[in-house]
């Protein structure tokens, strides 16, 4: 045998086993909706709660307990694929699911902005319905707005990061008219993740407060996972900020951020986003983050007596209760599978439109879409409550109408 | 920047830089005395962070009794590692390469199956000293002071030990010349093996330290290789106190990288200056003559 | 010279040509045929890399640094000035070039292979950190997408797209790369360079004292295998159509392409193209046990490196004996 054949044939026997896992294809009266999320990497907790709160609207609907449009709703085949955080693994993944798995709708990412970015190029490539979950960054909406003939087939199953920062931006204003915090010397400073997320929640916050005569005197991007923050908080002593706003959705970042800045005992008032919304934070920071301010409790088992039932449904079915990423990434599945009932059938354009007309009422608010494709906030749809950890517990101290404790 | 800023920053980059210096000495001791390049140092930091963690959290074992018992398992690994996957290798021509390629193998199987044992889960470790020194304006935690002083009562009994006793004697001889160190009775496969092990307890120091302030992950230990590569250089390939103190002043480097610049910047400022240093003075900083 | 290229070195290309060239009859579907581009895009990368690696002799881990700049370089220039995607991965491969030269001066003073690895090392981290922290341009992490794809061509009365979604347009071009780049670098290793490459690996005190300057070679050596690698960098991003430094000048890049070469065989010619595809194919074969893919690599990385060191490229099931080993300096423990 020459030198030649073995390495060759080696190779040959790999492509043969590479093409004889192509798919059988059957005709099936199923439709098959894929969606992409982290399922490896710092956002895996997250992750998984999306794909138990998709699975779990995908289970009732198939088992007669879905809130069907029509008399004939579609069987459903749900099938998710793993972005590890990332873009280009989550467009690898997404064209997976279109070319093997033939999905007629793709929900995702279900959890960060910046993969969303990337993935609503694949609606126009692949003419294919796409919905995202969690990703509130308004650089998507502003997208959409540019080139709303390219987008149309995408939509934004969550508000825009403006709601947080529009809501961050009034609390504060009321706690000032009604004296509960002082202005100081109206100096603003950021710690936020260096994500879309982060930098979109606070460039909103910082426009709002510059409006009202306010200087930023701080803005430090930190990478995501990042749990070291001394730097950062020694710069930030130097800068003396009168409020401060974090922004992670890791939670062990948010921890660590809050365990240092109490070390370091800074005068000032904290006000954090997304990450008071994982447990894992009252878990392991309770001692240190009390009075903490934050962003936003959409979602309380203790406080609302249907997100209890929700979580308690989750617990019977996976073993852990649910948290606001589940009942969301439920409440988006909901919306995806009544847009493909009442379309009647797999056209893109037809469910595209479906969707645009959603008005629904789910476990977190009322799922209504803007002209930018995005859900709408406020009172009237999905609110955005700021909190207060208040003697170890969560309590909504803001907007007044649906406040359970007022602020300390 | 006021006074109190200046110290905290000094502070800071002495801490960061011990842990470098804990790291990059661990290398420079192997390399020193095996020349072997070991990719696979950074998993020597985060096995011991998980088994402190196991230990000291999971097991609810006081602290000190944790941190001995990972120590001595850390020691135990490190050895292993080099009488299975580093020695056999040592007889081929290429050894230099196959050794780093084989540890590179090694380091990524190793985080990949920590991941796998333990998730993604970032697992966070209880402050050993809770409070904080209030020194005028400055501020520091006991537990970051605690890094800086347990690292350098650390690395001063492993100094001691290379340059006081009779087994410092011996790895000092096999370091200058092995053949000959072999000639005169001296076992240099088993001093290899002791050195890797004493490494791997600077690593694991360095580990179980840093545990309550950046929580363990599968990851921890990459992050600090490339760094501790650098030390190993710029203190001069092989110098143990080169290393330490080419660490301290990584360290402090970093630290006043990230005020006046910024915390993304910083790292850059550190590998350009290391290919800075291999420009201008390729045996290091700190050149000590092999030791 | 047998070793590195094997008995007919020019006819392994062309039977891989023609099976190439028989691809796009076969009934596969899209998903298949992106694999395969992949794998020629990486089996390029690997060549390139393997070229200062293996054939130079040079130890470098920093070469997925050339792939990032050759890639990052033209998806830029092509997005931001709208230069067509044909000329810029030209200018991704020059860049890269550049950048493989001014990288080789401080590595040329050092004979040590540590250094050369940890100074090469440092120098690929440093280009991942420049592109994720110059934000404004790069957007960093968080992705730079709205790379432009290849422009289409019209032949006769159809045209043929590029970049993720057009599969076959995409399959060709990372096909006619990789085909026409291994017959260039066949026949330029055939020449007096290549064999000048090797006496420089081999025994290098032995070339300098025949009169080969060093210096000179090795950066050329450098150059071209820069240029490799940022072609098919910038071939890589005017197909998948988003970069992230992490993805291309990161750790798992590293490792991905350190493990197709030392699995294909370091030092051989077609050795870096077996790895690539074996790990393509079981990468993707993978993707639902995303966590044991790297688990693999290690493995095979380690179990290749104690039991095949030469690779799959270099498996002999013959029992036939080469004459003799050719020489290097022994292993010192000093």
């Amino acid at each position: 045998m020459s030198r030649l054949s073995f390495p060759a044939l080696l190779s040959a026997a790999i492509l043969g086993t590479a093409l004889s896992s192509l798919p059988v294809s059957a005709a099936e009266r199923e439709v098959t909706i894929g969606a992409v999320g982290p399922l490896t990497g710092p956002a895996a907790n997250t992750g998984k709660d999306h794909r138990q709160g998709l699975e779990l609207a995908v289970k009732d609907w198939n088992e007669g307990r879905g809130d069907y449009v029509t008399q004939d709703p579609p069987k459903i085949k749900f099938v998710m694929e793993d972005t590890s955080g990332k873009p280009e693994v989550a467009i690898s993944a997404a064209q997976r699911l279109i070319t093997r798995e033939q999905i007629k709708l793709l929900i995702g990412d279900t959890l960060h902005s910046h993969v969303t970015l990337a993935l609503m190029e694949l609606a126009p490539q692949y003419n294919l319905p796409i919905l995202s979950a969690e990703p509130v960054s308004s650089a998507i909406a502003d997208k959409v707005s540019s080139d709303p003939e390219r987008y149309q087939l995408y939509w934004k199953g969550n508000w825009n990061s403006s709601g947080y920062g529009t809501a961050v931006h009034d609390f504060y204003q009321w706690a000032f008219a009604n004296k509960t915090l002082d202005p100081g010397n109206k100096k603003i400073a950021f710690v936020v993740e260096d994500t879309d997320y982060g930098l979109a929640n606070s460039q909103k916050i910082a426009e709002l407060f510059k409006a009202d005569g306010w200087t930023v005197a701080a803005t430090e991007t930190v990478p995501p996972s990042t749990t070291d923050f001394y730097p950062q908080l020694s710069k930030l002593r130097e800068a003396d900020p009168d409020v401060v706003v974090s922004v992670f959705t890791v939670a062990n970042s948010g921890i660590a951020f809050v365990r240092q800045l109490k070390e370091q005992a800074l005068e000032t008032s904290h006000l954090a986003i997304y990450y008071p919304t994982k447990p894992e934070f009252l878990q392991q920071a309770a001692d240190v983050a009390e009075g903490t301010y934050w962003a936003a409790l959409t979602f309380s088992s203790e406080l609302n007596e249907a997100h209890k039932a929700f979580s308690d449904r989750v617990e019977a079915e996976y073993g852990n209760p649910g948290t606001y990423s589940t009942a969301h990434a439920y409440c988006t599945m909901e919306i995806a599978l009544r847009a493909l009932d009442a379309a009647g059938s797999t056209d893109p354009k037809a469910i595209a439109d479906q969707i645009k007309n959603t008005d629904y009422d789910c476990v977190v608010g009322r799922f209504k879409f803007g002209e930018d494709h995005a859900v709408q906030s406020g009172p009237d749809f999905i609110p955005v409550p700021v909190a207060q950890v208040q003697g170890g517990k969560n309590q909504i101290i803001w907007p007044e109408n649906v406040a359970t404790a007022k602020p300390q | 920047m006021s006074g109190t800023q200046l110290v905290e920053l000094i502070l800071n980059g002495l801490i960061t830089g011990s842990i470098y210096a804990l790291v990059g000495s661990g290398i420079a001791l192997v390399y020193g005395t095996t020349r072997v390049l070991n990719f696979a140092h950074g998993e020597l930091m985060m096995l011991p962070g998980y088994g402190f963690l196991m230990l000291a959290v999971t097991l609810g074992w006081p602290v000190l009794l944790s941190a001995i018992a990972t120590l001595v398992l850390v020691m135990v690994l490190g050895g292993l590692i080099q009488r299975v996957t580093i020695a056999p290798l040592l007889n081929r021509e290429d050894w230099a390469f196959q050794v780093v390629a084989a540890t590179i193998g090694l380091s990524i199987f190793l985080q990949s199956a920590a991941q796998l044992i333990w998730g993604e889960q970032f697992q966070g470790v209880p402050y050993f000293f809770s409070g904080v020194a209030v020194i005028g304006e400055v501020r520091m935690p006991w537990q970051r002071i605690a890094i800086l002083l347990i690292a350098l009562l650390v690395m001063g009994l492993c100094g001691l030990v290379l340059y006081r006793t009779q087994i410092g004697r011996i790895i000092r001889a096999t370091a200058q010349d092995a053949e000959a160190a072999l000639a005169v009775g001296i076992p240099s496969g088993r001093v290899h093996t002791m050195v890797f092990a004493i490494s791997a307890g600077l690593a694991g120091t360095a580990a179980i330290l840093l545990s309550p302030l950046v929580t363990v992950s599968p990851w921890m230990g990459a992050s600090y290789l490339l760094k501790g590569f650098a030390v190993v250089i710029l203190g001069g390939l092989g110098s143990f106190g080169g290393a330490v103190a080419a660490g301290f002043l990584l360290g402090l480097i970093e630290s006043f990288g990230v005020a006046f610049v910024s915390s993304e910047w910083s790292s850059v400022i550190s590998f350009i200056f290391l290919i800075a240093v291999i420009w201008a003075r390729p045996e290091g900083l700190f050149a000590g003559r092999g030791q | 010279m047998l070793d590195v290229f094997g008995r007919r070195p020019y006819l392994v290309l062309l039977v891989l040509a023609l099976l190439l060239l028989a691809v796009p009859f076969l009934p596969l579907d899209d998903y298949i045929l992106h694999i395969l581009t992949l794998f020629l895009i990486f089996a390029v990368f690997a060549t390139g890399w393997n070229l200062t690696l293996g054939i130079l002799g040079l130890k470098t881990l920093g070469h997925h640094a050339f792939f990032a700049i050759g890639a990052y370089a033209s998806a830029l220039v092509s997005h931001y000035f709208g230069v067509s995607p044909w000329l810029t991965v030209w200018i991704g491969a020059i860049a890269a070039s550049i950048a493989g030269i001014v990288i080789g001066f401080p590595i040329l003073r050092i004979r040590s292979m540590p250094h050369v690895a940890i100074v090469t090392l440092a120098f690929a981290e440093i280009v991942r950190l420049v592109f994720s922290n110059l934000k404004e341009i790069t957007r960093g992490e968080l992705g730079f997408w709205g790379i432009p794809p290849f422009n289409p061509i019209e032949i006769g009365g159809t045209t043929i797209r590029f970049g993720l979604g057009n599969s076959f347009g995409s399959f060709a071009v990372a096909a006619v790369m990789f085909v026409a780049i291994h017959l260039l670098l066949l026949v330029l290793l055939r020449s007096r360079a290549g064999l000048t490459f090797l006496a420089i690996r081999d025994a290098e005190a032995a070339a300098e004292s025949l009169g080969v300057r060093l210096a000179a070679w090795k950066l050329f050596a450098f150059g071209i295998s820069a240029a490799v690698v940022g072609l098919s960098g910038a071939v890589y991003a005017h197909y998948v159509l988003i970069l992230t430094p992490s993805s291309v000048a990161g750790p798992e890049m590293l490792i991905s392409l350190l493990a197709m070469i030392i699995v294909g065989g370091v030092g051989r010619f077609f050795g870096p193209l077996y790895g690539a595809l074996l790990l393509t194919v079981t990468s993707e074969l993978l993707r639902d046990f995303g966590d044991y893919r790297m688990l693999l690599y290690g493995a095979l990385i380690i179990v290749f490196v104690f039991a095949a060191p030469a690779g799959i490229a270099g498996l002999k099931p013959s029992l036939r004996r080469k004459p003799h080993q050719a020489a290097s300096e022994p292993a010192e423990a000093v």
